[in-house]
């Protein structure tokens, strides 16, 4: 607070002494003109005064003392003062009268009071007796007065003129009083108080001397300040209007006391000029002989006065100083202005005119160090801001990049957990994937290398060949050319022209020939590129063949691989124990037999492309079956497990039952080529039990009809005339040898009657057979047959005249069966050959009896192949058709 | 793991990849395709004349689409399984210990 309200303390200052100086211009003004108006009047008042008393008169001169110096300049006035009250303070003892000043420094209104309060009578008679003791100064007022007119005759044309003279009428004013006082107080000590007021005047024209520079710099070159100097006029023509009605309220006072001013410094300005020099030095000198010994006895309002003109001074100094650092313009310009003011008072006026500029810098610097305080403020304010910002920027930053290691960590983390996740929960299939992924990618990189490597190559050797083969041809076209050429030279130089003949035809030849052979060789790399493209593939083939397998096997070791690792991970994901790993292992042999067996049967039927595919297909559903069946009981509980081994037997059944279903077909297909009728019978009523009893009665049925048949032929064989003579054996034997030979006859019969059937059916399927063959191969059956009897009646013969016990009797049987085994085999081949054969008839009437019972036999054989009872009916209906196609021949004949 | 098992694979295939283009190169020239290649660029210059002007890298991009397609199956899939054999084994490695544990 202390330096703003020191700044507006220099304002109020600056401002009455403006007020000041307006004042003294106008009482200036009404001086002059008062001077040559009033010049009578005011003797006769001065001389009766001073005649009245002396302390009274001394007392006011002091007190009017006092305020006259105050109304002169600032800085002169506090040192005059200071000088004025060091003086009187010798001369006077009394310290009381000194205390109201300062209070008139402060307030405005108390300064008025006060001014008007002066006794101005008592300045005049002060001022007068001066000029009564001084003769000589009529000449001096002479000089003045014309000095004055040429000052005069100039300023009026130009504003800033006039200013300068008014600031200098108020200069002038002020030193009137000043030198009137210091002769009034020191009557008798006047050449050093003079010396001394010359001292400071020269340091105040020393002290002014920068300003002055600034002046003269400032005016011609800058428009503004010219403004500035216009503001100011207009300012100081409102100061003028405002103390107009001053004058009237104090014209006859104002009067007398302006006519001394204006003679006394007119006594006092060639001694002022005489010794500047020695002013100067004086002024430094009367400064340190203040200070050091006299200030502390002066009273504080006059000391804080010395303080502030000695802070105005090293202002000064200071901007001095910064002026001084421009370079040598300014020192010529202070020389200049140094001798001005030393040759013309017109100069006076410029320092007027520089103090009122010194003031005014000294109030812009003011307000510049408030503004500077104020920016500094700012700056200060923008600095914490900036540090503010910063700081929070910085905060925000350290609270990313916190955050970003913070995500960074949580990133590793993830990235190590997913890791881990992945390499512990991966399948060995997924990572088989992303090995393929990595294998393909690797595959191509290899293939794309490696075939753009070798493409480049091949094209550059072949662009190459083909260059060379262009340039070859090129040369050898010139060197025909060249031929050509040497020939026509020869020519010309020629002897003959056969000669050039049959070199010609030797260069044509030449030329077709090295055509040809270039055709060749280009033809030749092209054809053996291609053949040897062709023998490449060829042998390539096997090579293809071989990758080709071990692709495969490749491929099966990856697929058992596949197996294992799922069975490894079926068993790491149970987790139950050793109750289900054994269940598991169990089902593995059955579906191992099986497959076994499955490939057994397969080795086994051989030749069979349609049993191979259907085995093959039975394979591979019992192989998916069986991996199927372990999966399920690996998955499911200890229950179902047993449930998972009844499948499998179940299973095992089936293909039991499904590799039975096979050999039905070939058996069919491999009976024409082998005969095994026995062991099939055993195995099919194994197979089929509740068949037994059908058969059963079939056969009981049967043997009813042979008896009745039997019957019926021993009557027709009593009612025929014809007998034969072999037949001379007796009743009984007859008898048991028909019953033996029917009963060996009906197994035999039954035999034969089956494999008859068959015949039928292979002759019914085989139509396209020829009729020729089949009469050839009955011909030669009945040959053999006929063979036969002959042999059976000759051992019949032998035993008939043994007649002996069961030998005879089981020889015979056989011999019977035999015997009619054949017979019946003839009553059939009698039956389908021609009638165009003929027989004897001993062997006609056996025949006859023979046949009968073949037939009766054959009867019941075939009703007893019948399963069921459809069967049966269809089997019975035939055999009455054949029993009455047996009868129709016995009727014929 | 993954990233130590890349490096193994890197590095394991830096080592064995040279064996396999030698692999190829030599199924390459076995199976004829350099000798088609040959004939193809011949084509290609005798339809394109003998001007100077014709470039190698011209040649090499007309070519090298064509001769890519002609490359057998066969060998692809041969080299598909020895670098699959080779990768398993780097897996299989690591793998035993695990199993072991």
């Amino acid at each position: 607070m202390f330096p703003g309200g020191n700044g507006n303390a220099d304002l109020g200052y600056n401002k009455h002494a403006h007020v000041h100086g307006l004042g003294q211009h106008g009482h200036g003004h009404n001086h002059n003109h008062n001077q040559f108006l009033a010049q009578p009047p005011p003797p006769p008042t001065h001389f009766s005064l001073p005649s009245g008393g002396g302390q009274g008169m001394v007392t006011p001169m002091v007190a009017a003392g006092l305020p006259l110096a105050m109304q002169g300049g600032v800085g002169i006035d506090w040192a005059q003062l200071a000088q004025q009250w060091i003086h009187m303070r010798d001369a006077t003892p009394v310290p009381m009268p000194l205390a109201p000043p300062p209070p008139i420094i402060s307030n405005l209104r108390e300064y008025h009071q006060q001014t008007l309060a002066m006794p101005v009578p008592s300045v005049v008679r002060a001022g007068f007796p001066q000029l009564e003791e001084h003769g000589e100064a009529d000449m001096d007022m002479d000089d003045e007065n014309d000095r004055g007119h040429s000052t005069e005759t100039p300023p009026p044309p130009a504003p800033l003129v006039t200013q300068s003279q008014w600031l200098a009428g108020t200069e002038v004013a002020g030193q009137i009083p000043d030198a009137s006082n210091g002769a009034a107080v020191t009557l008798g000590k006047q050449p050093w108080t003079g010396w001394q007021m010359q001292t400071d005047k020269s340091g105040n024209s020393t002290a002014h001397i920068p300003s002055l520079l600034k002046l003269n710099v400032s005016n011609p070159n800058e428009p503004h300040q010219q403004l500035q100097l216009q503001l100011q006029a207009h300012q100081q023509q409102q100061q003028q209007h405002a103390p107009q009605p001053t004058h009237p309220h104090h014209p006859p006072a104002h009067q007398p006391h302006a006519h001394p001013h204006h003679l006394t410094p007119h006594t006092h300005l060639p001694p002022q000029h005489t010794q500047q020099t020695h002013a100067e030095s004086g002024s430094s000198g009367a400064s340190s002989e203040i200070d050091a010994n006299k200030r502390k006895m002066l009273p504080a309002w006059i000391r804080e006065g010395l303080e502030k003109m000695e802070r105005e001074k090293q202002r000064q100094l200071e901007r001095q100083q910064s002026s001084m650092t421009t370079p040598d313009v300014e020192v010529n310009h202070v020389k200049q202005v140094s001798s001005k003011t030393l040759t013309t008072p017109g100069n006076l006026l410029n320092i007027a005119n520089v103090a009122s500029d010194s003031e005014d810098s000294i109030d812009v610097p003011v307000e510049a160090r408030g503004e500077l305080k104020v920016q500094q403020i700012g700056n200060e304010l923008i600095s914490k801001d900036d540090d503010r910002s910063s700081s929070s920027s910085e905060e925000p930053e350290s609270e990313l990049h916190g955050a970003i290691e913070t995500g960074n960590r949580t990133v590793a983390e993830h990235v190590r957990m997913a890791t881990v996740n992945d390499v512990n929960g991966k399948n060995y299939e997924e990572r088989l994937a992303d090995l393929m992924l990595v294998v393909r990618r690797t595959l191509t990189e290899i293939l794309l290398e490696t075939t753009n490597e070798e493409i480049a190559a091949i094209a550059g050797e072949t662009l190459k060949a083909h260059r060379a083969k262009a340039s070859s041809a090129q040369v050898i076209r010139k060197s025909a050319l060249s031929s050509i050429t040497g020939n026509l030279g020869l020519a010309a130089y020629g002897d003959s022209s056969s000669e050039t003949e049959d070199d010609e035809d030797d260069e044509d030849e030449r030329q077709a020939g090295a055509g040809k052979d270039a055709e060749k060789s280009a033809q030749l790399s092209a054809e053996e590129l291609k053949a040897r493209i062709r023998r490449s593939k060829r042998s390539f083939e096997k090579v293809i063949d071989d990758i080709e397998d071990r692709v495969a096997k490749q491929e099966l070791l990856d697929e058992q691989t596949l197996l294992r690792h799922r069975k490894r991970e079926l068993e790491r994901s149970v987790t139950g124990g050793g109750e289900h790993r054994r269940p598991a292992a169990n089902p593995e042999p059955p579906s191992e037999s099986a497959s076994q067996a499955t490939q057994e049967k397969h080795q086994q039927s051989n030749g069979i492309g349609d049993a191979h595919k259907s085995k093959e297909l039975l394979s591979i559903h019992c192989h998916h079956l069986g991996k199927r069946l372990s999966r399920k009981e690996r998955t499911t509980r200890f229950s179902d497990n047993k449930d998972g081994k009844q499948q499998s037997q179940s299973f095992v059944q089936q293909v039991v039952a499904t590799a039975v279903v096979p050999p039905p077909g070939s058996l069919s297909n491999s009976s024409p080529q082998k005969l095994k009728p026995v062991p099939n019978p055993a195995t099919n009523l194994l197979q089929m039990p509740e068949s037994v009893a059908t058969m059963l009665t079939a056969a009981d049925k049967a043997l009813h009809k042979a008896n009745k048949s039997s019957h019926k032929k021993s009557k027709r064989r009593h009612s025929s005339p014809s007998s034969s003579s072999s037949s001379s054996g007796s009743s009984s034997s007859s008898d048991s040898d028909d019953s033996s030979s029917t009963s060996s006859g009906s197994k035999t019969s039954g035999s034969r009657s089956k494999r008859s059937s068959r015949h039928g059916h292979r002759s019914h399927h085989s139509s396209s057979r020829s009729k020729y063959e089949r009469r050839d191969r009955d011909r030669e059956r009945e040959r053999a047959r006929e063979r036969e009897r002959d042999r059976d009646r000759s051992h019949r013969q032998h035993r008939s005249s043994q007649l002996s016990g069961s030998h005879h009797q089981k020889q015979r049987r056989h011999r019977e069966s035999s015997h009619s085994g054949e017979d019946a085999g003839g009553s059939s081949s009698y039956h389908r050959s021609s009638r165009q054969s003929s027989s004897r008839s001993h062997d006609h009437g056996s025949n006859r009896s023979h046949d009968h019972g073949s037939s009766s036999s054959g009867r019941k054989r075939h009703r007893t192949r019948s399963r069921s009872k459809s069967r049966s009916t269809h089997h019975s209906s035939s055999k009455a058709y054949s029993s009455t196609s047996a009868s129709h021949p016995r009727k014929r004949h | 793991m993954s990233t130590s098992g890349a490096v193994d694979q890197y590095t394991v295939l830096t080592g064995d990849r040279s064996k396999i283009k030698d692999l190829l190169c030599s199924r390459l020239t076995e199976c004829g395709w350099r000798d088609e290649v040959r004939l193809m660029c011949r084509n290609i210059l005798m339809e394109k004349g003998t001007n100077n002007s014709f470039t190698v890298e011209q040649l090499i991009a007309e070519v090298t689409p064509k001769a890519r397609t002609l490359v057998p199956d066969a060998v692809k899939k041969e080299l598909l399984m020895k670098i699959r054999t080779i990768l398993t084994e780097i897996e299989e490695e690591p793998d035993e210990p695990e199993d072991e544990s």
